[in-house]
C-alpha cells in the first residue's frame, strides 16, 4: 500500500516536473534562436559516433576542416558549449566518454546506445546585425536506442493490423529460416484460447529471444524488428510482453467473438498498453519537437547481408518515415522542414564509389523521400563518415582501401563495385562470397586541444542542417 | 552497373599490409594531390588563334598611327628649330623623353603572360564538371589554374588550397572546394571594390553640376574599377586582356540592357528616402547601379570559375542594395 502511494507521488511529481520543463523549453524556443535536430537511425547506424564527431567538430572548430560549413569558412563561430537540456529526467549525452573511446589506445567505437540522452549546443557566433556584435544559436540534439524508432509505426496500427503485418513478415524466408520452430508455434496458437499470464509471458519472452536472433542474424541484422523495447528496454519500466498472433488472418476469425479472457484480448490489451505507456511518450519527447532531421543509414552493412536485407531495410525506413510530420512548421506545431538521408561509414569504400553509395541509399529510402517531397520538405541524400577510419590505397595496381580490422591488424582490401541500386541476387553475388570488413577507428588520432576527428563530408551535413540558421 | 573496364576487375580481396609489404598510411582529413603536370593544350590552342588575329590588327593600326605621329612630331620639331635652335633642342629632348616613357609603359602593358581566354576556358571546363560526380576529370582544370596563377601573387594561395583539398572529393565537390577556399575570398575583395566605385560614381554624378561631364566621369571611374578587379583576380595587365574585358563588358551591356536594369533598381528604391532627393540624385543612383552592374560583369569575366545565374542575380542585388543604402545616406547628408 505504501509503495503504491509512493509510486503515485513519484508519478505526479514527474508529471509536474515534465510540465515545468516543457513550459521552460517552449519559452526558450520562442525567445531564442533555437532548433531541434532529430538524429534518426536504426540500431548500429552510427548515431552516437555522428553526435560525438559533430560536437567535436564544433567545439574544436579552430582546428577542424569544415570548408563546406559556411559559418566556419567565414570565421563566424566564436565558441561552442554543451549544456544539458531542460528536461531534468533526461541524462546528458556522454560526449566525453564517447570521445575517450575513439582516441584511446586501442581505439574503440562509442558503445551502442542503450538509453535516452540529450544535449543542448550553445553556438556563439559573430553577428553582422546592427547593435549586436554576437548572437547565440541553440541546437537541441537527442540520442536514443535505434531499436525504439521501429516502434513508431505501431502508433497507427491496431493489434489485428500489426498481427497481419507480422504474419506476412514471419512467413517470408528471411525470418522463417532463423527459427522455423518458433514461427510455426506462433501459427498454431488459437486466438480464442485462454492462457495463464505466466504462459503468455513465457511465449512473449521466447518472442523477444527470436527478435534478438533476428538482430544478430548470421547473414546480417534484420532491420524491421518490432517491438523495439523487447531488445532494449532502457532504464524505465519493463514493457509488457506480447507477441503477434499470426493465425488471425484466417477468414473465419472475428475479434468480436473473442471473450475478454481470450489470448487475443489479453495480447491486444498489452499491445495498447505498450503503445500508450512506451511508444507515445517517446514520440512526444523525441520525435514531435523535431524541426530538422538527419536519417542515418548503414546501407553498406545491409549490402553485406544481401538483397533481402536491403529490401527489409527499405521496408523499415519506409514504415518509420510515415510517423514523421514533414512540411513547414507553424508557431504552434513543429514540423520537419528539412530532412537529410545519410549513408554512414562510407570510408569503407573507395572514393569513386561514394556516389554509388548515395544512389543505393536513394533507392533504399525512396518511399521516405517521396513522403518528404510530397509534404514540401527539403531533402537531400548524402554519403559520409562521421569518423574516417580508412584510406584509399593502391593494392596490387587496383584501387582499394586500408584500415585496421576489429582484431587491430592493418589490412588492405579491394572491394567489388558498389551497386547504385538494390541489386538482384545475381548482382549481389560478389558480396555473398566476400564481405566489407568492419574497421576500428584510426589509431593515434587526437581530438583534443589542437586536433579534431577526421571525417568525410560531415561539414556538408553541418551546412545543410545548420548553415542557414548560423548565417 | 559497371562504369568502366577497371571497375569490372574489382573483386573482394583482403590482405594484411605485412603481406603486401606496405606501411600503414596515416589518416588525416586532408590530402593534397602533388603530382599535377602543367600542360593544357586546349587552352593554348584557343588562346593562339584569337591572339594572332588581334596581333595582326594591332600591328596595322599601330603602323598607321605611328607614321602619322612620326610625321607630326618631325614637323613640330622642325618648325620649333626654325624659330631657335635651343628651343628646337629642348623640344626634341622633351619628345624623346615622352617616347621613352610611352615605350616603357606599353612594354609593361603588352607583357603579361596568359590572356583572359585562359580564364574563359577554365570557366567552360568548370561549368561542365560542376554538377558531376565523377572522379579525376578536374585534373586539367586544376592544372590550368596552376598554370594561370604561376609566378603571380596568388600562386602560393592557390597551392595551399590545393594541398588542403580532401582526397575523397568528386569532381563537382572539387570545384566547389576551390570556389569556396580560393575564389570566394577574391570575390569578397572584388565586390568591395565594386561597391566602393559604385558609391563614388553615384556621389560624383549626383553632385556634378555639368551633365556633360557625367558620362566622362562614369567612364573614368569604371575603367579604374575594371583595372582593379582584373588585378584582384590575377588577370595579367596585358593590352589584349584589357581590351577583351572591355569588349565583353560592352557586349554584355548591349545584350542585357544596362538602362533597363538600372531603372528596375531605382524603381525598387523609390519608397526609400532616396525617392525624395530629386533628379540629380536619381541620376547618381542610376550611375551607381550601372557601375555595380559593370563591376559584376567584369568580375564574371575575370573569375577563374563560373558564377551561376542565381548567384549572379543575388550578388548584384546585394551589391546594389548595399551601395544604394550607403549612397542614399551620403546624398541625404550632403543636401
Amino acid at each position: 500500500m505504501i509503495s503504491s502511494s509512493d509510486d503515485a507521488t513519484r508519478k505526479v511529481k514527474k508529471l509536474i516536473h515534465g510540465l515545468q520543463d516543457g513550459v521552460e523549453t517552449s519559452a526558450k524556443r520562442l525567445l531564442t534562436e533555437r532548433i531541434c535536430i532529430g538524429i534518426t537511425g536504426l540500431s548500429k547506424s552510427g548515431k552516437s559516433t555522428f553526435l560525438t564527431s559533430l560536437i567535436n567538430q564544433l567545439k574544436q572548430h579552430r582546428h577542424a576542416r569544415l570548408s563546406a560549413f559556411s559559418p566556419w569558412l567565414k570565421e563566424q563561430i566564436i565558441s561552442v558549449n554543451e549544456l544539458p537540456l531542460e528536461d531534468r529526467y533526461l541524462p546528458q549525452f556522454s560526449y566525453q566518454s564517447n570521445l575517450q573511446r575513439l582516441i584511446s589506445a586501442p581505439p574503440e567505437w562509442p558503445a551502442s546506445t542503450t538509453d535516452i540522452s540529450g544535449v543542448l549546443l550553445e553556438i556563439k557566433l559573430r553577428s553582422k546585425r546592427l547593435l549586436r556584435s554576437t548572437r547565440v544559436v541553440y541546437v537541441e540534439l537527442r540520442d536514443y536506442p535505434g531499436e525504439w524508432l521501429l516502434d513508431l509505426p505501431l502508433l497507427h496500427l491496431t493489434f489485428a493490423e500489426w498481427c497481419d503485418q507480422q504474419s506476412k513478415l514471419l512467413s517470408a524466408d528471411l525470418r522463417l529460416k532463423i527459427d522455423p520452430d518458433f514461427c510455426s508455434r506462433l501459427e498454431t496458437l488459437d486466438p480464442q484460447t485462454i492462457l495463464a499470464g505466466s504462459v503468455i509471458d513465457q511465449i512473449g519472452g521466447d518472442y523477444a529471444d527470436f527478435l534478438l536472433k533476428c538482430k544478430n542474424a548470421p547473414d546480417g541484422p534484420i532491420s524491421l524488428i518490432q517491438p523495439g523495447r523487447f531488445l532494449l528496454s532502457g532504464q524505465g519500466a519493463t514493457p509488457p510482453l506480447f507477441f503477434p498472433l499470426t493465425s488471425i488472418h484466417e477468414a473465419d476469425f472475428n475479434p468480436k467473438s473473442c471473450s475478454k479472457e481470450s489470448l487475443y484480448k489479453e495480447l491486444e490489451q498489452r499491445f495498447e498498453h505498450y503503445k500508450k505507456e512506451f511508444v507515445l511518450p517517446f514520440f512526444r519527447q523525441f520525435i514531435q519537437p523535431i524541426d530538422r532531421q538527419i536519417v542515418l543509414v548503414d546501407v553498406l552493412q545491409a549490402l553485406n547481408g544481401g538483397p533481402a536485407q536491403l529490401r527489409d531495410l527499405r521496408e523499415a525506413i519506409g514504415a518509420v518515415s510515415e510517423s514523421f510530420t514533414y512540411g513547414a512548421g507553424s508557431f504552434w506545431k513543429s514540423k520537419i522542414e528539412k530532412v537529410m538521408f545519410v549513408a554512414t561509414k562510407v570510408d569503407q569504400v573507395i572514393a569513386k564509389d561514394h556516389d554509388n553509395v548515395r544512389q543505393l541509399l536513394g533507392s533504399v529510402v525512396k518511399s521516405a523521400l517521396e513522403h518528404a517531397s510530397h509534404n514540401d520538405a527539403e531533402y537531400k541524400v548524402e554519403a559520409i563518415a562521421s569518423v574516417r577510419s580508412a584510406q584509399d590505397i593502391k593494392v596490387k595496381g587496383q584501387e582499394g582501401m586500408t584500415g585496421s580490422s576489429l582484431q587491430g591488424e592493418a589490412i588492405a582490401y579491394v572491394h567489388p563495385e558498389i551497386p547504385n541500386h538494390i541489386p538482384s541476387d545475381l548482382e549481389s553475388a560478389p558480396f555473398k562470397a566476400w564481405k566489407l570488413p568492419c574497421l576500428v577507428p584510426p589509431a593515434g588520432v587526437r581530438a583534443d586541444q589542437d586536433h579534431s576527428l577526421p571525417h568525410i563530408r560531415l561539414d556538408q551535413v553541418m551546412q545543410d542542417l545548420l548553415g542557414d540558421i548560423c548565417k | 552497373m559497371s562504369k568502366d573496364n577497371s571497375s569490372e576487375e574489382r573483386v573482394g580481396q583482403t590482405y594484411t599490409l605485412d603481406d603486401l609489404g606496405m606501411k600503414v598510411p596515416e589518416i588525416t582529413s586532408v590530402e593534397g594531390d602533388t603530382d599535377r603536370s602543367v600542360t593544357d593544350k586546349a587552352i593554348q590552342d584557343e588562346t593562339r588563334t584569337e591572339g594572332r588575329l588581334i596581333a595582326k590588327l594591332t600591328l596595322y593600326i599601330s603602323l598607321f598611327f605611328g607614321s602619322l605621329i612620326l610625321y607630326e612630331t618631325v614637323s613640330l620639331v622642325l618648325s620649333v628649330w626654325n624659330l631657335h635652335w635651343i628651343a628646337g633642342s629642348v623640344c626634341l629632348l622633351a619628345i624623346v623623353f615622352i617616347v621613352f616613357q610611352i615605350v616603357f609603359a606599353f612594354n609593361g602593358w603588352l607583357k603579361g603572360g596568359r590572356g583572359i581566354e585562359h580564364v574563359r576556358a577554365l570557366q567552360t571546363m568548370a561549368k561542365e564538371l560542376s554538377a558531376s560526380r565523377t572522379h579525376g576529370k578536374t585534373d586539367p582544370l586544376l592544372t590550368g589554374l596552376v598554370v594561370f596563377y604561376r609566378n603571380t601573387l596568388l600562386e602560393q594561395n592557390l597551392n595551399q588550397v590545393l594541398e588542403k583539398m580532401p582526397d575523397y572529393l568528386d569532381d563537382g565537390e572539387c570545384i566547389a572546394f576551390v570556389e569556396r577556399e580560393f575564389v570566394r575570398p577574391l570575390d569578397e575583395k572584388a565586390y568591395s571594390v565594386v561597391r566602393q566605385y559604385a558609391i563614388q560614381t553615384g556621389i560624383a554624378v549626383g553632385a556634378s553640376p555639368f551633365p556633360a561631364l557625367d558620362a566622362l566621369l562614369t567612364l573614368w571611374r569604371n575603367a579604374m574599377m575594371i583595372s582593379e578587379i582584373r588585378a584582384i583576380y590575377g588577370v595579367p595587365p596585358s593590352l589584349r586582356n584589357r581590351l577583351t574585358i572591355l569588349h565583353n563588358v560592352l557586349k554584355n551591356i548591349a545584350v542585357t540592357g544596362l538602362t533597363e536594369v538600372s531603372i528596375d533598381w531605382v524603381t525598387d528604391f523609390i519608397p526609400s528616402p532616396l525617392g525624395k532627393i530629386g533628379l540629380r540624385a536619381s541620376q547618381g543612383v542610376g550611375s551607381a547601379v550601372a557601375t555595380a552592374r559593370i563591376g559584376m560583369i567584369a568580375c564574371e569575366f575575370c573569375r577563374p570559375l563560373p558564377l551561376s545565374e542565381e548567384e549572379e542575380k543575388s550578388l548584384l542585388k546585394k551589391l546594389c542594395d548595399a551601395s544604394l543604402l550607403i549612397l542614399s545616406k551620403r546624398l541625404n547628408t550632403g543636401r
